[in-house]
């Protein structure tokens, strides 16, 4: 039993999860801080997959983690994330999908989608059952539609501020972004943390910008993002001209953006 | 090579040297004033379409003397993938080219403040403007290709053609000259061996990625502004002259 507890000590949530290990032998238990990592740093020691349920044991998501990274994020959804629903003359089934994201190092993602089983009310007139009838919030049986999930995302992004040269020269930071993915935010979720790299921008062949970063300046407001940054450099042109040249960028992200 | 199938002869690359040699000397007493503009462009659609970015600087010339703006392209790139630029002199550099020594002024005025004096035999990194201290010197792959004359504004110039590269990453790359015989005696060009070599200034050239596709696109032109100072230049010219004269930098 996993409990969230905010700033004044009350409980927020609770979940039963089950952990399931890609190596039985090794991972005999959860390593300390695991749950802490999950939800608010996404660097995660363990190797396997962590299924989340209701305190009533419906199966609401799952996060797959590998090498300390999330690898994939499963979610339990009705048939077309709509309420699919069978109509018989007194029974209503909805059928019930593991849909499964997973994330790719080089930034790609794709999802999969699995059945995992078929609910079904044997009169949606019945009050009893209104829970997995189409007005309904929640699915019995096991699953839930309602899945109110969060845990804590990493993305890197490799943004051009000013990209008006095409390939011959442009410069480049590298964000590493961190965030918590939450299903009650109307974003998606919300900025954690941030930080940026600049290479020696980009200094195309013998010749192109050659640009140092002058400032950096950067806040985060809950699901966005914004940055202003400054370039002071040169342009080395053939034979050997080399023009001063001063940048000054802006950037913004949203955090759906970011993390898609 | 598309842009040399109109090559009609073969580069003469040691035509008529010593007379253009004496020529340009004879030329340092002239007065000029002149525009050095490089524009970069696209090395996607049309060749020439709209300039990414364009560095200019002016250059006062008198008697081996000589100042130049050194002005910074800024460029201010928004969130929504817009971008303005303007160009910022951010000072000017007063050059005696007989002793090599150099001044700085904040302002273009007889009153401006001097941020700083070196000569050029000093290890000072000498950037933008038009850099008298540049060895303006193509390595070019093979001899160049004379190409057709063309008039352009109503004046004619030589052209000549020839490839050079990039060693890492290896690209190719086409540069187009221009030469103005109508201004043989300035002490201007884009390189002075191919100058003397053709006979006439090098004022303009058009360097572009033979494939298109990847590198850069970009032109650097000498353009003459004026033969005579105005009268406010002649009198920052001479207070400036008048300091370099009296306040050599040691070398």
């Amino acid at each position: 039993m996993v409990l969230i507890i905010d700033k004044s000590g009350n409980i927020r949530k609770g979940n039963v999860v089950l952990f399931k290990p890609d190596n039985v032998t090794t991972n005999t238990k959860v390593p300390d801080n695991t749950f802490h990592d999950i939800f608010n740093t996404g660097t995660v020691s363990s190797n396997g997959l962590f299924q989340f349920l209701s305190v009533d044991g419906q199966w609401k998501y799952q996060l797959g983690y590998k090498d300390g990274s999330l690898i994939s994020f499963g979610l339990i959804k009705p048939k077309n994330d709509s309420n699919d629903v069978v109509g018989r003359l007194t029974t209503i089934c909805i059928d019930w999908y593991l849909v499964t994201t997973y994330y790719y190092a080089d930034g790609s993602t794709e999802q999969t989608s699995e059945y995992v089983g078929t609910t079904c009310s044997e009169d949606c007139t019945d009050g009893m059952y209104a829970s997995i009838c189409p007005d309904g919030s929640s699915g019995g049986g096991g699953w839930g539609n309602d899945s109110d999930f969060e845990y804590a995302v990493e993305a890197e992004k490799s943004p051009v501020y000013w990209n008006d040269l095409n390939s011959s020269a442009k410069v480049l930071g590298y964000e590493f972004f961190q965030g918590q993915r939450n299903s009650s935010e109307p974003q998606g979720g919300h900025f954690t943390g941030v930080h940026v790299e600049y290479p020696q921008t980009s200094h195309f062949s013998d010749y192109g910008m050659d640009l140092q970063v002058l400032l950096n300046r950067m806040w985060i407001w809950n699901s966005t993002y914004t940055a202003e940054d400054d370039f002071q450099g040169n342009v080395v042109y053939p034979p050997n001209t080399i023009p001063p040249l001063y940048i000054h960028a802006e950037l913004e992200y949203d955090f759906a953006s970011v993390f898609h | 090579m598309r842009l040399f199938i109109k090559c009609i002869y073969t580069f003469y690359i040691l035509a008529s040297t010593s007379c253009v040699s004496s020529q340009l000397k004879n030329s340092n007493k002239n007065t000029q004033v002149i525009e050095y503009v490089v524009q970069n462009y696209p090395i996607h659609g049309e060749e020439f379409s709209k300039p990414i970015m364009t560095f200019k600087d002016k250059v006062w010339y008198k008697d081996s003397m000589a100042i130049e703006s050194v002005s910074s392209l800024n460029i201010a790139s928004g969130s929504k993938n817009n971008s303005t630029q303007s160009m910022e002199v951010l000072y000017y550099r007063f050059s005696n080219l007989r002793n090599g020594s150099v001044y700085e002024y904040k302002n273009f005025s007889d009153t401006a403040k001097l941020l700083r004096e070196y000569s050029y035999n000093d290890t000072v990194q000498v950037i933008g403007g038009w850099n008298f201290k540049y060895l303006r010197k193509w390595n070019y792959n093979e001899p160049p290709e004379t190409l057709q004359d063309t008039l352009i504004n109503k004046i004619k110039y030589k052209r000549i053609g020839f490839s050079w590269q990039t060693q890492e990453p290896r690209i190719a790359y086409v540069a187009i000259c221009y030469f103005r015989c109508d201004k043989i005696g300035t002490i201007f060009n884009l390189d002075p061996f191919l100058s003397k070599t053709v006979g006439c200034p090098l004022v303009k050239m058009h360097s572009f990625p033979t494939s298109m596709k990847t590198g850069l696109h970009f032109t650097q032109e000498i353009i003459f502004l004026a033969n005579s100072f105005t009268p406010k230049e002649r009198t920052v010219f001479n207070k400036w002259e008048k300091y370099a004269l009296s306040h050599p930098v040691d070398k």
